[in-house]
């Protein structure tokens, strides 16, 4: 275990609990809102409270993960979930229980604690690959818990949670022992030193921070605003299409919808790390295609790459609002399918990236870009939910929202030396002297 | 590609690769073909009206 591939497998074994964590409530919430007769309103309000801790705990987490390094904060969340997952299990009232899986959800921020201690053990060239397996491979416990947890355990979620905290203790405690912060001492301390306050701020304020953190709100953002929406919106927008394909009544209705909904979620998680190998293809064909951004910098083909996934999902999102404009329910999966890969796209580049710019801040910059951008699962359905026509919303979203992120991120990407160091106040301005 | 792309070969990258990368690129195939055997799969499922994505029959 004490090279960079046993660092990765406890990595993403680490990732992949905290996700089956974050998601076990979703996967119990009929069963829970049977036992405490929870009304619609109040199935919503747990069902949208798994992602409330996400952006200012990645945000800690990461910082957290350059300071004190990798392992002991991965295990501080295990633990500390893990035993309030266990004593979730005992709880009788529904109020305490509500605030324990909050608790538990913050099993979710351990995602950028993963991207910086894969960061602190891979070199450049395997960078994506590395990050893409990582993350994607991790994501995967989210979809094994919605699968498997209902089906071990049917409607008897306090066992669930009482198993799944007492292994997070377990995976908890081999990563203390076994995990390592980073490749060199050196490389760890220089993390350590970097995590201040002037150095988060220096980070923060950074123009390509600030494009890779829409970036990634354009697709890991979305990701998860879709996962929320998509049911509703097939149930809603292709009732009748749906109807006549045999889905008679709102139940089921209701499966035919969930099911376009997992695939996007499903595509979205699998074929990330394939994003990431499509990242390091770019950096070693040395593919530039696009004017205007930077050609010269040491992974210029990464930015490239991750152009090319914002333009796709853009082209997507139109596409899904015209397949629904025109009532093609065919068409409109298909697009969803191939959008869910585009978003995967997005999401691994942009973590194939951020390590390479931010090499002295990797936590800090991943609980930024990581943190900040889950507000997008919260605003694009809200913007959806709004638009007159139920099928518009995406091209409102495309439009007005991405097309600004994508010109933003080409502006900010067109420095050919040190890109890192253009931003509201000069390098000297917040960090003095330091690298 | 432009062809003054084509012509930097200064910045294409020539490392070698440990032998771990080729198995990290084979469980990324694994993982991509999982995905298209049950995208297909819940597709044909959800089009001929005979149920949904896996566990949610």
């Amino acid at each position: 275990m004490n090279n960079k591939v046993g660092q990765l497998l406890i990595a993403t074994l680490g990732f992949f609990w905290c996700f089956l964590l974050w998601f076990s409530t979703a996967a119990f919430s009929p069963s829970i809102a049977l036992k405490f007769n929870l009304t619609t309103e109040q199935l919503g309000i747990l069902a949208s409270s798994a992602i409330w801790m996400a952006p200012i705990g990645r945000i800690v987490a990461g910082w957290a993960s350059d300071r004190f390094g990798a392992p002991k904060t991965f295990a501080v969340i295990l633990i500390g979930t893990g035993l309030v997952s266990i004593h979730s299990a005992f709880v009788e009232d529904y109020s305490i229980l509500f605030i324990e899986r909050v608790i538990v959800a913050a099993a979710g921020v351990s995602f950028v604690v993963g991207i910086q201690h894969v960061a602190q053990w891979f070199e450049e060239y395997e960078m994506g690959t590395a990050e893409g397996l990582y993350a994607g491979t991790g994501n995967v416990g989210a979809g094994v818990g919605a699968l498997m947890l209902p089906r071990i355990y049917g409607t008897n979620y306090s066992d669930a949670f009482l198993h799944l905290g007492i292994i997070a203790l377990i995976i908890g405690g081999f990563y203390l022992w076994k995990g390592i912060p980073a490749k060199t001492l050196q490389r760890a301390a220089v993390a350590r030193k970097s995590a201040t306050f002037r150095d988060t701020v220096f980070v923060w304020t950074r123009w390509t921070a600030i494009a890779l953190m829409l970036a990634y709100a354009m697709s890991f953002g979305l990701e998860i605003a879709m996962n929320a929406w998509l049911p509703g919106y097939y149930a809603e927008g292709f009732k009748e299409a749906i109807s006549k394909l045999g889905f008679a009544g709102a139940e089921q209705i209701q499966i035919a919808a969930g099911t376009f909904a997992a695939v996007q979620s499903f595509n979205a998680s699998l074929f990330r790390p394939f994003a990431g190998y499509m990242s390091d293809l770019w950096q070693r064909k040395g593919w530039t295609p696009f004017p205007y951004i930077a050609k010269n910098l040491s992974y210029a083909p990464r930015i490239h790459w991750l152009m090319m996934a914002l333009l796709l999902i853009t082209v997507m999102m139109v596409l899904l609002t015209l397949a629904g404009l025109f009532g093609l329910l065919h068409l409109s999966v298909v697009v969803l399918a191939v959008f869910g890969i585009c978003v995967s796209f997005g999401t691994g580049g942009t973590f194939a990236i951020v390590p390479l710019i931010f090499k002295n801040r990797p936590g800090i910059a991943t609980g930024f870009i990581g943190g900040v951008s889950t507000v997008g699962g919260i605003v694009y359905p809200l913007i959806f939910g709004f638009s007159k026509n139920i099928h518009m919303g995406y091209a409102y979203v495309a439009l007005f929202i991405f097309v600004p992120i994508i010109l933003f991120y080409i502006w900010s990407m067109r420095y050919e030396i040190h890109p890192e160091e253009h931003g509201l106040g000069s390098k000297e301005y917040w960090l003095g002297g330091k690298a | 590609m432009s062809k003054d792309n084509k012509s930097k070969e200064t910045k294409k990258d020539t490392h070698e690769h440990e032998s771990w990368y080729k198995w990290g690129v084979l469980v990324l195939y694994l993982e991509m073909a999982t995905a298209i055997l049950v995208t297909l799969y819940s597709f044909y499922m959800a089009f001929t009206g005979s149920g949904g994505f896996p566990g949610k029959h």
